[in-house]
């Protein structure tokens, strides 16, 4: 069974390690997965099948992981208040 | 996003920019530094988009998606004005790494020997410097996705391209950031 959507690229998965069907369907969604884009279909062979499978498993928290850290530890700037102060400037000469 | 052209009163134009695309302006302003990487790149990056919308703001329709829309013309006034003038050319040719990633030779490497406690371990601007030294168009989807949370659909409408690429286009970028925290991993003395 094909658990990506119809109409998408596959991406074509290549592993130093020889992969059976169901790791290489795994790797296809894990993305979506992550990324909450998977159907309930997609969502549910893939947590069935990391429950069986440290491989897969793996690659799973890794990519999680690093999805999180990005998101949590790379720091925001502040907006520099002249910014805010030019736009704003701009705009009101507009309205006048 | 859309082709139809409303027609806003003054009023209306100065309300929509007030409390649709002022709030946004932190996000803008975030997004617009890691494209450019400089932050007075990014200071006129940002007012000339806020200027853009102002003036094209007949083509936002309201409760549609205003951050998409912003993000779009940002995104459009890096490429089309800014990349010729960026302090920070793209030093990869996105073509060329495609190909690569494209060949038959390339290994999409998906099994990897990167660990979870390291990966936790790493502090955010060792984190930064990975994803900066990707290529333009790698970092970004990065950025749209995991930073900045947009959906693979709204990604295909700023970015202009199929939801198919922004999906594989993802994968590689993923792939090569791996690639790059796995080299840091190693240089650092991470173990």
């Amino acid at each position: 069974m094909q658990h990506f959507n119809k109409g998408e690229e596959k991406i074509e998965i290549k592993s130093e390690k020889n992969l059976c069907q169901d790791c290489q369907e795994c790797l296809q969604v894990l993305y979506s997965v992550l990324d909450g884009e998977a159907d309930r279909e997609q969502e549910t062979f893939f947590y069935g099948h990391i429950q069986s499978c440290p491989h897969c498993l793996n690659c799973y928290e890794v990519d999680k992981t690093i999805q999180i850290t990005i998101k949590e530890k790379i720091s925001k700037k502040e907006v520099p208040i002249e910014i805010i102060t030019f736009i704003e400037a701009k705009i009101k000469e507009h309205a006048s | 996003m859309s082709n139809l052209t409303q027609n806003y009163s003054e009023k209306e134009k100065h309300t929509i920019f007030a409390k649709e695309f002022m709030p946004l302006i932190d996000a803008a302003y975030n997004f617009a530094y890691r494209l450019t990487l400089d932050e007075d790149d990014a200071k006129d990056l940002v007012q000339d988009t806020y200027l853009k919308a102002f003036r094209f703001v007949d083509s936002f329709q309201k409760g549609t998606n205003a951050k998409a829309w912003l993000f779009k013309i940002l995104k459009n006034s890096f490429i089309n004005d800014f990349r010729k003038k960026s302090k920070q050319p793209s030093k990869v040719d996105y073509q060329e790494v495609e190909q690569t990633y494209n060949s038959e030779d390339a290994e999409v490497r998906l099994t990897t020997d990167l660990r979870v406690e390291v990966l936790q371990d790493m502090i955010g601007d060792e984190v930064a410097n990975a994803l900066n030294s990707l290529d333009i168009d790698f970092r970004t989807v990065i950025i749209l996705c995991d930073i900045e949370g947009f959906t693979y659909e709204e990604m295909a409408k700023i970015l202009d391209i199929p939801i198919g690429t922004v999906r594989s286009r993802l994968h590689r970028a993923r792939n090569i950031l791996k690639e790059k925290l796995k080299e840091y991993v190693k240089t650092s003395g991470y173990r």
